[in-house]
């Protein structure tokens, strides 16, 4: 048994397994880089799972600051037009929100940036599995060639 | 569809959340402006009053 990366291990088969190779032996070693790759796909789908669930988390609780902030800063705005709160004060409560709203704001970008990295695993597991392997290699698979 | 691309449709009709937030700021941006200048007015007719 070697360990390789997928990438690799798909190469070897392509380039120099196949061509040398029974189509007995051939079938059996695109069996073997399925089933492989099919144990990286489940890797990313639990990953996706865990990290979709962590940026709805994160999500819900940006939306709620935002519409929360939304509502104190209209309230705010009538306070001032009917001229019921000292300048100063309104001016404090006002740089306040707008702080919160930043920080909401910002949460949201986050949950872009991860879900649009969520995307790119989506579109290629095994790419991403690889990516993994490197940084913990005790997750590099065996294979037969 | 994928996960993520059911999340990005989420995060995208959150932006019409985030739009309205922020045009509440700026209608309490523009509160405090008026706010500050009637202040100013009533420091400079106080100013005027004679003592």
């Amino acid at each position: 048994m070697t360990k390789r990366s997928i990438r690799d291990a798909r190469r070897a088969l392509e380039e120099d397994l196949i061509p040398s190779s029974s189509d007995h032996v051939a079938t059996k070693a695109r069996a073997e880089l399925a089933a492989n790759e099919h144990k990286a796909k489940q890797h990313a789908d639990r990953y996706i799972g865990e990290r979709e669930a962590e940026i709805i988390a994160m999500r819900d609780a940006a939306l709620h600051e935002l519409t929360e902030t939304r509502d104190e800063l209209d309230a705010l705005t009538a306070q001032g037009r009917e001229a019921r709160i000292p300048t100063s004060e309104y001016a404090a409560r006002l740089r306040e929100l707008s702080q919160r709203r930043e920080r909401a704001e910002d949460a949201l970008g986050q949950c872009e940036a991860l879900t649009d990295r969520l995307g790119q695993i989506e579109q290629d597991p095994t790419a991403w599995f690889d990516a993994l392997t490197q940084r913990m290699p005790r997750l590099v698979m065996d294979w037969s060639w | 569809m994928g996960r993520a691309e059911r999340l990005k449709r989420l995060l995208a009709s959150d932006r019409r959340t985030a739009d309205q937030t922020n045009k509440s700021q700026l209608q309490a941006e523009d509160a405090l402006t008026a706010l500050e200048e009637r202040e100013q007015q009533r420091q400079a007719r106080e100013q005027r009053r004679p003592r």
